[in-house]
């Protein structure tokens, strides 16, 4: 795993510890990537020191483009934080491209990367760790609140065609009743009416739970027959 | 199961349709099972906390606004179940001891020294190393195995990650990299004590 760049950077300005710098001189000494970039680093840092010289010389020098042309090489490998997200396809796309434009150039981050891939299609083919008990479905149905009924009343009436249905019917009805001079809402009352939504939702005219005759005989119904 | 699909199934269970709910548990339990699993100790009854698992799921399927983010919301349940079912045995919900500095994106990836070289594709695939690898994933801080299940074997993405646990991308993104980092300097470490 490569070094941060800042790492780098404070070990080409010995500002690191004793203790860090060792563990820095280590992996030196066995990547090639980190040695480039402190190479690079150190060349900028020289750049900048005879920039500072020949301008107290009163030499024209354009400063800025001097340093801007050293700076792309100092660029460091991207993290392995970013070399990650790559390999899930989770930058975004100027990142993603400047990546794979590194990874054509460099063999060290293209081995990383390689070497996820590899690790996840290695976790990916674990086999499955844990199965259920064959009855462990019906163990939670048999564990879950009896409350299927309440929602299901609460989810028809919340049906605006059945709502709409429900209320028309009740209209109907007591349109018919008042129609007929011989009932009165006191009467109503006293009729057992047993007619669900279902019944006229889901019902033919034959079906014996519509024929309103058989639930009250002394209304006259209306004639659909034409 | 395709989007229309899960909808329609959500719909009916929230209709509180059981047939409808054993079918969606029956499509989803193993989800369950492959993170509690990994991260419930052994001795601890993984199908019980499964099941007040999914029986929050049906008490609070209502709740469920967006059914395109039912996946991260299992998850998000199943973790916070585990957790009360931690803190019920009077344990510490577990933090990371090697918890890295923080960064504008997240959480940094730690400072690494060790070389990891590559580790051979094929060698991976092979069984003896398969038990290895599910004994280190076992092995990592609680954060980090969580995350890499999510994204290795259940195939979520970082925004659904995000979601279930309520984190920022960024974090999604270092705490991945991290625990593959871990995993990679194990197996490096591995792969060089089995060729000597």
């Amino acid at each position: 795993m490569c070094l941060d760049f800042e790492i780098l950077s404070a070990y080409g300005d010995d500002e690191l510890p004793e203790d860090v710098k060792k563990d820095v001189q280590a992996h030196l000494a066995v990547c090639d990537a980190c040695r480039n970039i402190l190479k690079n680093i150190h060349t900028v840092n020289h750049n900048i020191h005879s920039l500072k010289q020949q301008t107290l010389k009163g030499i024209e020098i354009d400063f800025a483009n001097k340093l801007i042309a050293a700076l792309p090489a100092a660029l460091p490998c991207p993290t392995h934080e970013t070399l990650s997200a790559y390999s899930d396809k989770a930058l975004d796309f100027t990142k993603f491209k400047e990546v794979k434009q590194h990874l054509t150039e460099c063999n060290i981050c293209d081995k990383k990367v390689k070497t996820i891939y590899a690790l996840s299609k290695a976790i990916r083919n674990l086999p499955p760790v844990y199965k259920a008990d064959e009855d462990f479905i019906s163990k939670v149905i048999s564990d879950i609140p009896q409350t299927e009924k309440k929602i299901i009343d609460f989810h028809v009436w919340n049906n605006s065609r059945i709502r709409r249905f429900v209320i028309a019917a009740g209209i109907a009805l007591v349109g018919i009743l008042v129609v007929n001079n011989n009932y009165t809402p006191q009467n109503i009352e006293n009729v057992n009416i047993t007619i669900t939504a279902e019944d006229f939702l889901f019902s033919s005219p034959s079906d014996s739970s519509l024929d309103m005759k058989k639930s009250i005989p002394d209304i006259p119904l209306l004639d659909n027959s034409g | 199961m395709k989007d229309q699909n899960l909808e329609n199934l959500i719909k009916l269970c929230q209709a509180g349709n059981r047939q409808a709910f054993a079918t969606l548990v029956k499509t989803y339990q193993q989800l369950v099972f492959n993170l509690l699993y990994r991260l419930v100790p052994r001795e601890w009854d993984v199908e019980d906390i499964a099941q007040e698992v999914w029986i929050k799921i049906y008490q609070s399927l209502n709740a469920l606004k967006n059914v395109a983010s039912f996946r991260s919301w299992l998850y998000r349940v199943t973790v916070n179940t585990y957790y009360d079912r931690m803190r019920q045995k009077g344990l510490k919900v577990e933090v990371s001891l090697d918890e890295p500095f923080e960064t504008e994106e997240g959480e940094g990836v730690r400072f690494p020294l060790v070389d990891q070289g590559m580790l051979p594709e094929e060698i991976l695939l092979e069984k003896e190393w398969q038990v290895y690898l599910e004994k280190i994933i076992q092995d990592l801080p609680e954060q980090y195995k969580i995350v890499i299940i999510m994204r290795e074997i259940d195939g979520l993405s970082y925004e659904e990650i995000s979601t279930a646990l309520d984190i920022s991308l960024g974090t999604v993104k270092s705490r991945i990299a991290r625990a593959r980092e871990k995993l990679i300097e194990d197996l490096s470490k591995y792969f060089q004590e089995v060729k000597r």
